[in-house]
C-alpha cells in the first residue's frame, strides 16, 4: 500500500545514478511513492522560493542548499551526498586517440561547444570557471552553445550539433554516452571541488520520510552506487 | 506512454473546454451582437493576445500573478495552498490561453447567422434566452464544435506556460506535453517517440473529424469555384 509520495528535485546529473536509489529504497518502504523530477539547480532553487511542493532538493552544488538554508526554506543543515567531477565529451571517433582537453577545444574540427547555461547550472558554472582558469574563456566564446541543463548540453554534442559537450563524469558513464563517445576527465587543478549537497525542503509534507530517504541516500550502499556514477565523495 | 500525464493533461483540456464555454460564449455573444464598438475592439485585441504573444511571456506574468502578491496571495488564504504548480493554477493559465481559440471561433459562427432570423424571433415574441437556445445555437454548430476542438486539443497541447507555471509535478502538473520532453531529457528516445506518435495522431484525428462534418467548408468553396 501507498500511503505517502516523497517529491523529489535533483541535479540533472543524478538523471541516470538515481533510479538506481530510489528503486531500492522503493523495496524497503513499499508504502512510499518517490516521485523525482529532474532539472537544472538554479531552476529549482527559484521554485522553491516560490513555494514548490518539494521534499527533498539534490543540488549539483553547495551554493544553492546553503542560500536555501540562511533563507530559512529548510528544514535542517545542507548535507553532502556526493562530489562530482567534470569531463569533456565527444562522439565515437571524432578525434582519434585521446588528447588533452585544452588540445581538444582549441582543435581546428571544433567549431561549437555545448555547456550548461552558468547562469543556473552548476556545471556551467564550472565549465566556465575550468576554462577561465585554462584562460580559454575568452577566446572560445563565440563557439559555446549553451543547454538548459547538462542533459541538453550533452544532447547537442550526442546530436552532432556541437563537437565536445562539458558534462559531468555522471553523464558519460551513462549507457548511451559511453555506447556512443568518449570523454577526457578536467584535471582538477582547474576548479574547485564539486560538492553537491541536499537539503530537506522546510515544507516537506512528510518530514520523516524525507528524513529516510536523506539517511537511505547518504548510506554505504547507497554511495556506492553515487561511486559506480563517476560520483566520489 | 506516461499514462498518468496523459490523464492529466485530458482532465486539464475538458475544464478548461467547459470553463470557456461559461466565459466564452456570453463573450462571444457581446462581441457579435453588442453595441459598444470602441469597447469591442478593446476586448476583441485582448481575447486575442494569447495568439500572438509568445507563451512564455503569458507564463512569465502569471507567475508573478500567481505568486506571493494579488491573486495568489488571495488564493493561498482562501484555499491554503499555492496556486503555481497546482492544477487550478494550470487550469487558470490554460483558460487565458485557449480563449481566443473558443471566442474567436464562437464570435465567428454567430455573427454569420442571419440577423432577419434573429429579429423575426425576438418579433414572434420569444425572449432573447429562447432565440439563443432555438435560432443562434442551431445555426452556430459549427463554431461550437471548432472552439470545442481548437481549445481542447490547444490546451492539451501547452507546453510553455505549464512548464513556467506547473513546474513539472508528476500527477499534479505533468502533463503529456511535458512528459516528452522530460523522456527526451532522460535520452529515452523510444518513449518519446511513442508519445510524440500519440499525440501527433489524436491532433490528425481531431481535425479530421473537425473537417469532416463541417462540408460547409467545401460548399462555401463552390461558390468562388
Amino acid at each position: 500500500m501507498q500511503t505517502a509520495t516523497l517529491t523529489v528535485a535533483a541535479a540533472a546529473d543524478l538523471r541516470f545514478v538515481l533510479p538506481e536509489i530510489v528503486s531500492p529504497f522503493q523495496t524497503l518502504n513499499p508504502d512510499v511513492k518517490v516521485e523525482v523530477i529532474y532539472g537544472a539547480s538554479g531552476k529549482f532553487y527559484e521554485q522553491i522560493l516560490r513555494k514548490a511542493p518539494f521534499d527533498i532538493f539534490l543540488s549539483a552544488d553547495k551554493e544553492y542548499p546553503f542560500l536555501l538554508y540562511t533563507k530559512g526554506y529548510a528544514a535542517e543543515e545542507p548535507f553532502q551526498y556526493a562530489e562530482g567531477k567534470l569531463v569533456l565529451w565527444m562522439r565515437k571517433g571524432l578525434f582519434g586517440e585521446r588528447k588533452d582537453w585544452k588540445e581538444l577545444l582549441t582543435n581546428k574540427k571544433v567549431s561549437k561547444i555545448a555547456l550548461a547555461n552558468p547562469q543556473h547550472a552548476p556545471y556551467g558554472k564550472i565549465a566556465q570557471t575550468a576554462l577561465e582558469n585554462a584562460g580559454l574563456w575568452e577566446k572560445l566564446n563565440s563557439k559555446f552553445v549553451y543547454g538548459e541543463n547538462v542533459i541538453q548540453a550533452f544532447q547537442f554534442a550526442e546530436g552532432k550539433n556541437a563537437e565536445l559537450a562539458f558534462i559531468p563524469l555522471a553523464i558519460a558513464l551513462s549507457p548511451k554516452a559511453r555506447n556512443e563517445g568518449d570523454y577526457v576527465e578536467i584535471p582538477h587543478s582547474f576548479y574547485p571541488k564539486i560538492l553537491q549537497y541536499g537539503i530537506i525542503v522546510k515544507k516537506a509534507a512528510n518530514l520523516s520520510i524525507a528524513k529516510k530517504f536523506k539517511d537511505y541516500l547518504l548510506s554505504e550502499e547507497s554511495q556506492k552506487t553515487l561511486k559506480k556514477y563517476g560520483f566520489c565523495p | 506512454m506516461d499514462w498518468i500525464a496523459l490523464w492529466l493533461s485530458l482532465k486539464l483540456a475538458f475544464w478548461t473546454t467547459i470553463c470557456l464555454y461559461l466565459l466564452g460564449i456570453p463573450l462571444a455573444y457581446w462581441l457579435s451582437f453588442g453595441k459598444k464598438r470602441q469597447w469591442k475592439i478593446l476586448v476583441d485585441s485582448m481575447v486575442s493576445l494569447p495568439l500572438v504573444l509568445p507563451p512564455t511571456v503569458l507564463g512569465f506574468y502569471l507567475l508573478i500573478l500567481f505568486g506571493n502578491s494579488g491573486i495568489g496571495t488571495v488564493y493561498s488564504r482562501l484555499f491554503g495552498k499555492s496556486l503555481v504548480f497546482s492544477f487550478e493554477g494550470l487550469l487558470i493559465a490554460s483558460i487565458i490561453y485557449s480563449l481566443p481559440f473558443m471566442v474567436q471561433n464562437l464570435a465567428g459562427a454567430f455573427s454569420l447567422v442571419d440577423s432577419k432570423l434573429i429579429e423575426a424571433s425576438l418579433c414572434c415574441g420569444e425572449s432573447p434566452w429562447n432565440t439563443f437556445f432555438k435560432v443562434i445555437f442551431p445555426l452556430s454548430l459549427q463554431g461550437f464544435l471548432r472552439g470545442t476542438v481548437l481549445s481542447f486539443t490547444h490546451t492539451l497541447g501547452e507546453f510553455g506556460i505549464v512548464l513556467m507555471v506547473g513546474g513539472d509535478i508528476p500527477g499534479k502538473t505533468r502533463t503529456i506535453s511535458i512528459a516528452l520532453y522530460d523522456q527526451v531529457e532522460g535520452l529515452n528516445y523510444q518513449e518519446a517517440n511513442t508519445t510524440a506518435l500519440v499525440l501527433l495522431l489524436f491532433s490528425f484525428f481531431v481535425l479530421f473529424l473537425v473537417y469532416s462534418t463541417s462540408n460547409s467548408q467545401w460548399k462555401r468553396k463552390n461558390i468562388f469555384v
